[in-house]
């Protein structure tokens, strides 16, 4: 979807500046956007703008296109879930959990199927590397690189 | 109290919007980035890190109209708006 960003208008400016792209994400919390702006020729991405939601006076839709979503993903290495069964899931939940008590690391389960490790990282479905949680970068860095261990 | 279908798929939204955006600054580390800010200042600057609120960027080698800052933080309400070549992007994703 094509989007113009009309930013907040500053005190001495006459006029107010705008931003036009693609959206990519818009964070449901700080209401920041991500737009992609393309080459002519439409077909890969020139530069991303990351634009705070306290800049942005109002988001106007330009124009519905049909850009595939997936080009996106390409820059940010996101996987939508795929079709797995709950017991693959399952699996892999265990396995991750087996490694990390192996390595005497505590792993709680919570509900919903949410695991906590040592009570500061938590992972959920799929357990993928993707879906590991922790407001600490630096841990959460050496939880991944163990769970890049596993097989 | 049970959490309706459309409930649900908005939270889903919500969700995977976030992630997105969190996974983007991600990459955004260590890239080369154009930052415009108000009263009509362009300056360049490496992102070193986002704050997790995102109310921050940690940014080094920022180039000011008055000179060079080795390493500075950048308050994302003084931001308009922050230009990240493709290219820095797809170079961040292989680390």
């Amino acid at each position: 979807m094509e989007v113009i960003i009309h930013h907040l208008p500053e005190r001495n400016s006459k006029s107010q500046k705008l931003s036009k792209g693609t959206l990519v994400t818009q964070d449901p919390i700080t209401n920041t956007v991500i737009l992609a702006e393309f080459f002519e020729n439409g077909d890969e991405i020139r530069q991303f703008h990351l634009i705070p939601g306290t800049s942005i006076e109002k988001i106007e839709k330009f124009e519905e296109n049909q850009r595939d979503p997936k080009i996106f993903d390409k820059y940010l290495n996101y996987e939508e879930n795929e079709e797995e069964s709950e017991e693959e899931v399952k699996k892999r939940a265990l396995k991750i959990v087996s490694y990390l008590r192996s390595h005497h690391i505590d792993v709680v389960e919570k509900s919903d199927g949410i695991y906590e490790i040592s009570g500061i990282v938590k992972f959920g479905k799929p357990y993928k590397r993707a879906n590991f949680y922790c407001d600490i970068p630096l841990v959460l860095q050496r939880i991944l690189k163990l769970i890049d261990q596993i097989e | 109290m049970e959490k309706t279908e459309n409930e649900e798929e908005e939270q889903r939204k919500r969700a995977d919007a976030r992630i997105k955006y969190l996974m983007f600054l991600s990459k955004l580390s260590g890239s080369q980035t154009d930052i415009e800010m108000y009263e009509n200042t362009n300056v360049r600057a490496t992102i070193t890190a986002p704050q997790a609120n995102s109310e921050h960027f940690i940014v080094s080698n920022l180039e000011t109209p008055i000179g060079k800052v080795e390493k500075a933080v950048l308050r994302s309400s003084d931001i308009v708006r922050i230009t990240v070549a493709a290219s820095e992007i797809l170079r961040n994703k292989e680390k």
